[in-house]
């Protein structure tokens, strides 16, 4: 010790090296499953960031980690995050082979028998799956094979207790809505729309507001469908999601179009063209062009 | 004879050696003549088959009759024959008078006579006999004893000769149509023939002419070539002008390579300046990556550690593995 140091000096400069010295006391082993979560957090904030090619990447490396783990149900959710990432860019074959990947990995590990627990963290992966598979398939035309898939998602999230069950219920609708299924739909969209505002997911909500007014559309109930488009125009601007947001207007342009306001249909279907360009929504800006050259004739 | 026999013994028992030559003469004479007759076919089974031609001319009784070269029996007989009696299939195409030929074939032979066979009259060589020769159809029904066969004459000679001798008519009257095209006067053969003495006529002067155009370019030639001399004498000046320029750029023109190898050297030593460093880069490179990574890493651990440490750990959520979030209106 140097001579003149003082005792509260000695003190002061004690505590500053154990702060000092706590992180390293407290580094991360460098183990799978912390760089499973690890890479599946990076993943998400990739994604979030439409950086897709990455967000592969880092989910495919969280894949590795999770199986180098054991962790079936982990692989699982990364398999469906892969799909996901494949979805968005548009490679719409490798998405649906990581879909069927997870559901063999699945039935492999229930023939092998699982404890309680592990089973409800599979089922809860699994509904994640099914789910996209059924929107997939819903998105492709098959609405047939999509409703079978919805209702094995349901019942993968209700063994599972799962809080998802409001965006099910909205693809159910969806599948019921094409199938003609009118009264079905709007059950299953009242419903999911309690669902979700319970759990607070407001894309999810506006989601089923714009069901209920797509089902009111298809019934010829103009007045009431425009009335639930402005609903699920005004949650979808706060949450500013582009192709939702050209998704209610043109709605709203096909109704005043249908009540022969023709004014007011022009401007929303314009509104619609230039918010589907802004966001890179190719189906959105094709129905808006198509509708505005009705309406010129 | 008693006498003799007594006298010489050689009378002796001679009516019996008399007659036993006689007796075996006679068996001689007859197995001989068995011999000869079953070896001439004479009294072998024979039947008849016959056939019309408008004229018996060449065809004998006696003549013989083949089949494949081999003798199966001879032309019997030749009558005249009224055609209008005979059943037309029979009558070969034939009317009136005409010839009826009938064959004696060895009856053991008809079975190797197919129904459709033809009969022919032809000669054996070239100079030798004629015969009736059967050249065998392709039914497998044989000829019948008394049956009508078909006959066709092979041409002669004389054949022959006729139709050369038409086909050399022909090729007479072509020629002597040919010699009066020629001969005609105002044909186009004369013509021509006129035509080329014309010609050949106008070839003489033509001749002439290009002696005297000969003669003329011998003269032009000269001409010519006192010019060319005077230009040659007018080029050797250029030359001589364009070698004195010459020397001028040879004196220039190693001072620029030299300039030019100096500039090339220069050039090569920063190639090989950028050799070693990119040798350099490469060695280097992979360990300054790594390095990178373990930067990286560690910083990554601090920060792991910093976040854990409190303060830090209360303001920061600790981080949660959760799928991507997927909207129920499409996924992408």
């Amino acid at each position: 010790m140097a001579p003149g140091n003082s005792m509260p000096s000695r003190w002061l400069t004690a505590v500053v090296a154990l702060l000092l010295a706590s992180p390293w006391a407290a580094m991360a082993d460098d183990n799978p499953g912390q760089n499973a979560l690890k890479y599946n957090v990076r993943g998400a904030s990739a994604s979030s960031r439409d950086n897709h090619p990455r967000a592969l990447r880092l989910h495919e490396m969280a894949l590795k980690a999770r199986l180098a783990a054991d962790d079936i149900s982990g692989a699982i959710m990364e398999l469906h995050n892969i799909s996901v990432d494949h979805l968005r860019m548009n490679n719409l074959d490798a998405s649906q082979s990581s879909l069927s990947n997870a559901m063999e990995l699945y039935e492999e590990e229930a023939r092998m028998g699982m404890g309680r627990e592990k089973e409800k963290a599979m089922q809860e992966a699994m509904a994640h799956v099914t789910t996209l598979k059924a929107i997939i398939l819903l998105d492709n035309g098959s609405h047939e094979e999509a409703g079978k898939w919805a209702e094995r998602a349901m019942v993968y999230c209700q063994k599972s207790g799962c809080i998802d069950k409001g965006r099910i219920m909205n693809v159910r609708g969806r599948v019921a809505l094409a199938a003609d299924a009118h009264d079905t739909a709007e059950t299953l969209a009242n419903g999911a729309m309690a669902e979700n505002r319970k759990n607070k997911n407001q894309v999810e909500t506006a989601n089923s507001i714009r069901l209920l007014a797509e089902t009111a559309e298809a019934r010829g109930e103009r007045e009431k469908a425009n009335e639930q488009y402005q609903k699920a125009l005004v949650i979808d601007r706060e949450e500013k999601l582009g192709n939702k947001i050209a998704m209610d207007l043109l709605g709203l342009a096909r109704g005043y179009a249908a009540m022969k306001d023709i004014e007011s249909a022009e401007l929303f279907a314009k509104r619609a063209l230039i918010v589907s360009n802004a966001a890179d929504y190719p189906t959105g800006a094709r129905s808006a062009s198509e509708l505005l050259e009705k309406l010129r004739q | 004879m008693a006498f003799y026999s007594q006298t010489d013994r050689r009378f002796r028992g001679l009516e019996l050696k008399v007659g036993l030559f006689a007796v075996l003469s006679i068996a001689a004479m007859v197995a001989l003549m068995a011999y000869v007759i079953k070896r001439s076919d004479l009294f072998s089974p024979s039947s008849s088959v016959y056939f019309f031609v408008k004229s018996g001319e060449g065809v004998k009784v006696g003549m013989p009759v083949k089949l494949s070269g081999f003798s199966i029996g001879s032309v019997l007989q030749q009558d005249l024959w009224d055609m209008s009696k005979v059943e037309k299939r029979h009558s070969a195409g034939l009317s009136g008078l005409a010839v009826k030929v009938t064959l004696d074939i060895k009856t053991r032979y008809l079975e190797w006579i197919p129904m459709d066979s033809n009969a022919f009259l032809r000669k054996e060589n070239v100079i030798g006999d004629q015969i009736i020769e059967f050249i065998p159809g392709v039914s497998h029904v044989s000829l019948k004893p008394d049956e009508y066969v078909k006959f066709e004459k092979e041409k002669t000679l004389n054949d022959y000769f006729e139709m050369i001798s038409e086909e050399v008519k022909k090729v007479q009257e072509e020629a002597a149509k040919t010699m009066q095209y020629i001969n005609d006067p105002n044909g186009e053969v004369r013509k021509a023939f006129e035509n080329l003495h014309d010609f050949t006529r106008g070839l003489v002067e033509t001749r002439e002419k290009i002696d005297q155009s000969f003669i003329t370019m011998d003269k032009t030639v000269l001409n010519v070539n006192e010019q060319v001399m005077q230009m040659s004498q007018k080029t050797q000046k250029a030359i001589e002008d364009l070698n004195k320029a010459l020397n001028t750029t040879n004196d220039a023109l190693p001072k620029t390579f030299r300039k030019i190898e100096e500039s090339i050297d220069s050039i090569s030593n920063v190639v090989a300046e950028m050799k070693k460093l990119t040798e350099s880069l490469t060695t280097d490179l992979p360990e300054i990556v790594e390095t990178g990574v373990d930067v990286s890493r560690d910083a990554d651990q601090v920060m792991e550690s910093l976040k854990k440490t409190w303060p830090v750990s209360s303001n920061i959520k600790p981080p949660k593995s959760a799928p991507l979030e997927v909207d129920s209106y499409g996924a992408r």
